[in-house]
């Protein structure tokens, strides 16, 4: 008796006791479920800690904008500057005030209209210049906002059929100053290596500062669901969008929660009748669904016990692991009622013995080679990526010995009775694959290498474009909604330019001169140049807007600088401080891109325009880009590199493994090839159809390999088992009968598993399912024709 | 426009004859003495009052700036150190009378110091006219004129403005020393004079002469018209004396501050115009 089968029997017999551990492990791990966390803001999807992250840390310090949230109001049958607009906005504003952590409502309603003023003025109190103290005539409210040069995009868009509330939000006081002292650490980075003792503080300051934080994201989806409930009564007379950066996280949250519910359940039920239709015992039905159900459930709790946060990326964690667990499962049952059709006499106990003992080699070594696709996204680069990456080796130990120990002893405990196992409707499909694959071994091969070839060519298609918009499914509210913002007002995706006033530029005694200004000007109607660019301000709107209230006469850089030194301090950072760092000497471009731009190329745009900021002469060295959107297209310009390197290590690694599990280099190659080219060829459809490359689809092609590779494992295991005594054409065709069954199964449990992720709301994650059941056929054909053809051809002795 | 960033621009600034000779004659003695302004030791700094060329992917834009700056080689100022050594004066009578009593008239109903303004604007609008007509103005010449008619009448001797609000008819002002400039007379040199601060030539001439030849004529006599006129420079400049000193702190050299402020507004009303005067109407 083998050590597996030793085994095996031991597990059998202390069948109640693995039993009760598992319970036990499950209820004691299950506890930390509650630590279980979703997170969803755009921060997650930022790689960290390097240095174009700090720089936009610091930068955004030092100009400190705002939290805010935007409320677009779109009257239905009535003008926009009419009373019932003023009455609305003004009891819509009253209401939002009354939250908690809002710091101020600005409405067309409160924002002081200077345009109203005659001259310049700087005794100015500039809530005597609002709709409030002065109830200007609707009409006037038109004029003034016709083409502002600060609100326009901001307050009312360009047609002007909508007006926009922006809901300002305060600091948290103490996660601010926390955030301030990491920045302050962090920010030496850029100049040098951190110490090892400055690394523990920023270590400390943050764990001090998560719990903050998540009580912020709670509070910040209790405050955007109160804005929902609060703005209700008036969508009959208006549509009523909300956007912002919280109100996308807030979104995600939603969809990541809703996925999770839905496919931890749909596919659970799904994966139940399934597997009635195959195996018509309910033992058979049950038994893996529990297994699923207690890996889902240690995985959570283990997640939660280790503090890994769920994110966009990972949201389909639970989706994966079921179908993996179950992968397993059907393995082990179709051996099983194989060895119960052909051995006869054998007691049920012996047969789990056997079947475990058969199956624990290939099975485990499945489990290995799927936890490599896996750990091969550990060397993306990419954070979000990685951090998936680990979960998911997680989430397979936890299947494996679930799979691997559990059921066993699940099976063991509830006798299924024997049954025929009928006669499949499957069968002539496998033996047509197996017909092809012995007499015509070189069609199969030149077959196989054209459709490789010609799929493959679609490679050089593949792009890395991608929007968060194009992240929710088009027929969705928050997309409609979160497309109208984008579009009507002034963009979503902030980009800053910075730019430090050369010393060229800088006058005794003014705060700004007026070329300064003009560079600036000179960078705005840049900007405003790329339709991509949404709303623009910074220092200049208001020299824009002081030349309008002048009567179109341009001020001289004196009178600007008085103007700046006579206004009110605190007015003057109200007004100024979010675009101008005085000490610094530097100035602040804010825009937002339009993310819903059609065929917008991230890449393209920023280089064009770095180089026609040159161009105007303004020294590169002046100029810093930050923000989200540089943040992003850091990530996306890493997508290709990191695409070609997860899948380099994949190969390489699951060469090794199959070396290590076959033994011979032969056997080890051909049970790769058809696994690669299946990926080669997902990656050459993703080009054709146009999809992105972005954080998830980059996954796709080595976690399908790491899961396609499993089905080829077991056949060339099977097929070596017996090639020894019964030669490579009688090898096979056992192979096809056994095998090729659970591996026909498995593939279409496994796609139709995947395939339901087409309900998401969350295009990556449909994608994502979609993509990875195609693989999972390609790879199925493959191991079905061009494995075996190798195999009969190549592999003709142990 | 002028009370924000003109401190103590003195254009209307009522002199008495004798006054103004004696300054003017002064201050050309003074010229021959002051040095010329030596061109390494003022960093050469390039103008910034033409239109803006931005190259975009689109082609080349050239934009109206919305801020301007002159630099060194436009300013002229032969007369530097009698015009510091003015400055320095004014400075302190500013400090220690001008301002005090600056706040203090400030304190005045806003009724009060007003229908002030209003009357001393009512009495030069013949001059307004006169100068819009000089300029080819007629359409505004016409204006001041109405706007005299009116306000001197139904508006009580100008104190209220009913020109404006009954009427439609808005204010539109104009010196002889626009007029002069619109003819393409130069503005001289820079010069300060005590008590009214900065100015220029061309424009000390248009103040002198406005104010010599005065409608407030007809209303009083002589020396009174002249203590009237200095009530009246002297009402129009309290908003630029209550910001004089937050300005001057924040300045190295509060004599340049002062001086480039001045000549900058000087140059850029002779190169753009407000729109309103002209297209207004």
């Amino acid at each position: 008796m083998s050590s597996r089968e030793q085994f095996a029997g031991w597990l059998i017999r202390h069948a109640v006791l693995v039993l009760i551990l598992f319970v036990i492990a499950c209820v004691g791990i299950g506890y930390f479920i509650k630590d279980f966390r979703i997170n969803a803001s755009a921060d997650t999807l930022l790689t960290r800690n390097n240095q174009l992250y700090i720089q936009s840390q610091v930068i955004s310090q030092r100009f400190s904008p705002q939290e805010f949230i935007l409320l677009a109001y779109e009257p239905k049958d009535h003008e926009l500057f009419s009373h019932k607009t003023f009455a609305h906005l003004t009891e819509i504003s009253d209401k939002l005030r009354q939250l908690e952590r809002v710091d101020a409502v600005t409405s067309i309603l409160n924002v002081p209209l200077l345009l109203a003023m005659d001259s310049l003025q700087t005794d100015l109190n500039p809530d005597d210049w609002t709709w409030q103290s002065q109830a200007y005539s609707e009409d006037k409210m038109q004029e003034i906002f016709t083409d502002h040069p600060l609100y326009e995009d901001l307050l009312v868009n360009q047609q002007q059929s909508a007006t926009a509330i922006q809901i300002l939000f305060k600091e948290d006081p103490e996660l601010g100053e926390l955030d301030r002292q990491i920045i302050a650490i962090q920010k030496q980075a850029l100049s040098g290596e951190l110490s090892e003792e400055q690394k523990q503080q920023v270590e400390e300051l943050k764990a001090r500062a998560e719990p903050l934080q998540q009580a912020l994201t709670r509070q910040r989806a209790q405050e955007i669901e109160k804005i929902y409930q609060l703005v209700a009564p008036y969508e009959k007379d208006a549509n009523i969008y909300l956007g912002g950066a919280h109100v996308l996280g807030y979104q995600l949250i939603k969809i990541i929660e809703q996925d999770l519910k839905l496919f931890g359940t749909g596919i659970a039920l799904f994966i139940g009748v399934m597997l009635y239709l195959v195996f018509r015992r309910w033992q058979f039905v049950l038994l893996p669904m529990a297994c699923c159900g207690a890996s889902v459930l240690l995985t959570m709790g283990l997640f939660g016990l280790l503090g890994f946060k769920t994110t966009v990326i990972s949201s389909n964690f639970i989706a994966l692991q079921l179908i993996l667990t179950l992968a397993v499962c059907i393995h082990l049952i179709v051996h099983y009622r194989q060895l119960a059709k052909g051995g006869g006499e054998s007691d049920h106990k012996s047969l789990i013995r056997q079947t475990f003992a058969d199956k624990v080699t290939p099975c485990f070594y499945a489990g290995l080679t799927t936890s490599v696709g896996f750990a091969s996204l550990l060397i993306s680069n990419i954070q979000p990526v990685v951090s998936f990456g680990w979960m998911m080796i997680v989430a397979m130990a936890v299947s494996i010995s679930v799979s691997l120990l559990l059921f066993p002893t699940l099976v063991s405990l509830f006798p299924p009775k024997s049954a025929e196992p009928g006669r499949s409707l499957l069968a002539p499909l496998l033996n047509g694959c197996l017909a092809a694959s012995s007499h015509h071994k070189v069609l199969i091969v030149i077959v196989t290498l054209m459709i490789t070839l010609a799929g493959g060519l679609g490679l050089a298609r593949l792009d890395v474009e991608n929007s968060f918009l194009n992240y929710f499914r088009e027929s969705t509210q928050i997309r409609k909604e979160l497309t109208y913002i984008d579009q009507q007002f002034g963009g979503s995706t902030p980009l800053d330019i910075v730019y430090r006033i050369p010393e060229s530029e800088r006058k005794q005694d003014l705060v700004l001169s007026a070329q300064t200004v003009q560079t600036l000007q000179k960078i705005q109607h840049l900007l405003n140049q790329y339709e991509a660019v949404g709303d623009v301000t910074s220092v200049f709107n208001f020299t824009e807007l002081a030349k309008k209230i002048n009567q179109g006469q341009p001020l001289t850089e004196y009178e600007l600088n008085s103007l700046y030194e006579l206004l009110d301090k605190s007015l003057r950072d109200r007004l100024l401080g979010s675009y101008l760092a005085v000490d610094n000497q530097q100035l602040r471009i804010s825009t937002r891109i339009q993310d819903s731009t059609e065929g917008l190329n991230r890449a393209e745009f920023l280089q064009s325009l770095k180089t026609y900021m040159e161009k105007q002469g303004i020294a590169p060295g002046q100029i810093e880009l930050t923000n989200l959107f540089v943040l992003y297209q850091d990530i996306l310009s890493r997508l290709y590199k990191s695409q070609v390197q997860t899948l380099g290590v994949v190969y390489v690694a699951l060469a090794l493994v199959l070396l290590l599990l076959f033994r011979s280099l032969r056997l080890a190659l051909i049970a790769l090839l058809p696994n690669v080219l299946c990926t080669l060829l997902i990656l050459g459809i993703m080009g054709w159809l146009a999809i992105p490359l972005d954080l998830m689809t980059i996954t796709i092609a080595a976690i399908a390999m790491g899961i396609a590779v499993d089905d080829t494992i077991h056949f060339v295991h099977h097929y070596k088992e017996h090639v020894k005594d019964k030669g490579p054409v009688q090898a096979g065709e056992q192979t096809f009968h056994t095998v090729g069954y659970a591996l026909l199964y498995t593939s279409i449990i496994i796609t139709l598993g995947f395939a339901t992720l087409c309900l998401s709301d969350f295009v990556p994650s449909i994608y994502f399912g979609l993509l990875t059941g195609l693989t999972m056929m390609l790879a199925l054909l493959a191991d079905l024709t061009l494995l075996p053809a190798l195999l009969m051809r190549f592999v003709k002795k142990a | 426009m002028d009370v924000l960033t003109d401190p103590l621009k003195t254009k209307r600034w009522p002199l008495t004859a004798p006054w103004m000779l004696l300054v003017l004659i002064l201050s050309v003695g003074c010229a021959s003495h002051t040095p010329p302004v030596d061109p390494d030791v003022t960093p050469q700094q390039p103008s910034a009052n033409d239109k803006v060329v931005v190259v975009t992917p689109q082609g080349t834009d050239t934009l109206e700036p919305t801020v301007v700056g002159y630099s060194e080689p436009h300013y002229e100022d032969p007369l530097e150190g009698f015009n510091r050594a003015m400055f320095g004066f004014n400075d302190v009578a500013y400090r220690y009378v001008l301002i005090p009593v600056a706040r203090g008239y400030n304190h005045l109903p806003s009724p009060i110091r007003t229908g002030v303004s209003n009357f001393f604007s009512n009495i030069r609008e013949p001059w307004n006219s006169v100068n819009h007509a000089l300029q080819g103005e007629g359409k505004l010449a016409g204006r001041n004129l109405g706007r005299f008619l009116v306000n001197s009448t139904l508006g009580l001797l100008g104190l209220f403005d009913p020109a404006t609000h009954w009427f439609e008819l808005k204010p539109a002002k104009s010196t002889l020393g626009e007029a002069l400039a619109h003819h393409e007379v130069g503005y001289g040199a820079f010069l300060v004079l005590p008590f009214i601060g900065q100015t220029d030539f061309r424009s000390g001439f248009s103040t002198f002469t406005e104010s010599t030849f005065t409608p407030l004529e007809a209303l009083t006599d002589r020396p009174q018209t002249g203590y009237w006129q200095i009530f009246n420079g002297y009402q129009q400049a309290v908003p630029s004396l209550l910001k004089y000193e937050e300005l001057k702190a924040q300045s190295e050299d509060p004599y340049l501050y002062f001086r480039n402020q001045y000549l900058q507004n000087l140059l850029r009303d002779q190169q753009y115009k407000k729109q309103a005067e002209s297209a207004d109407e």
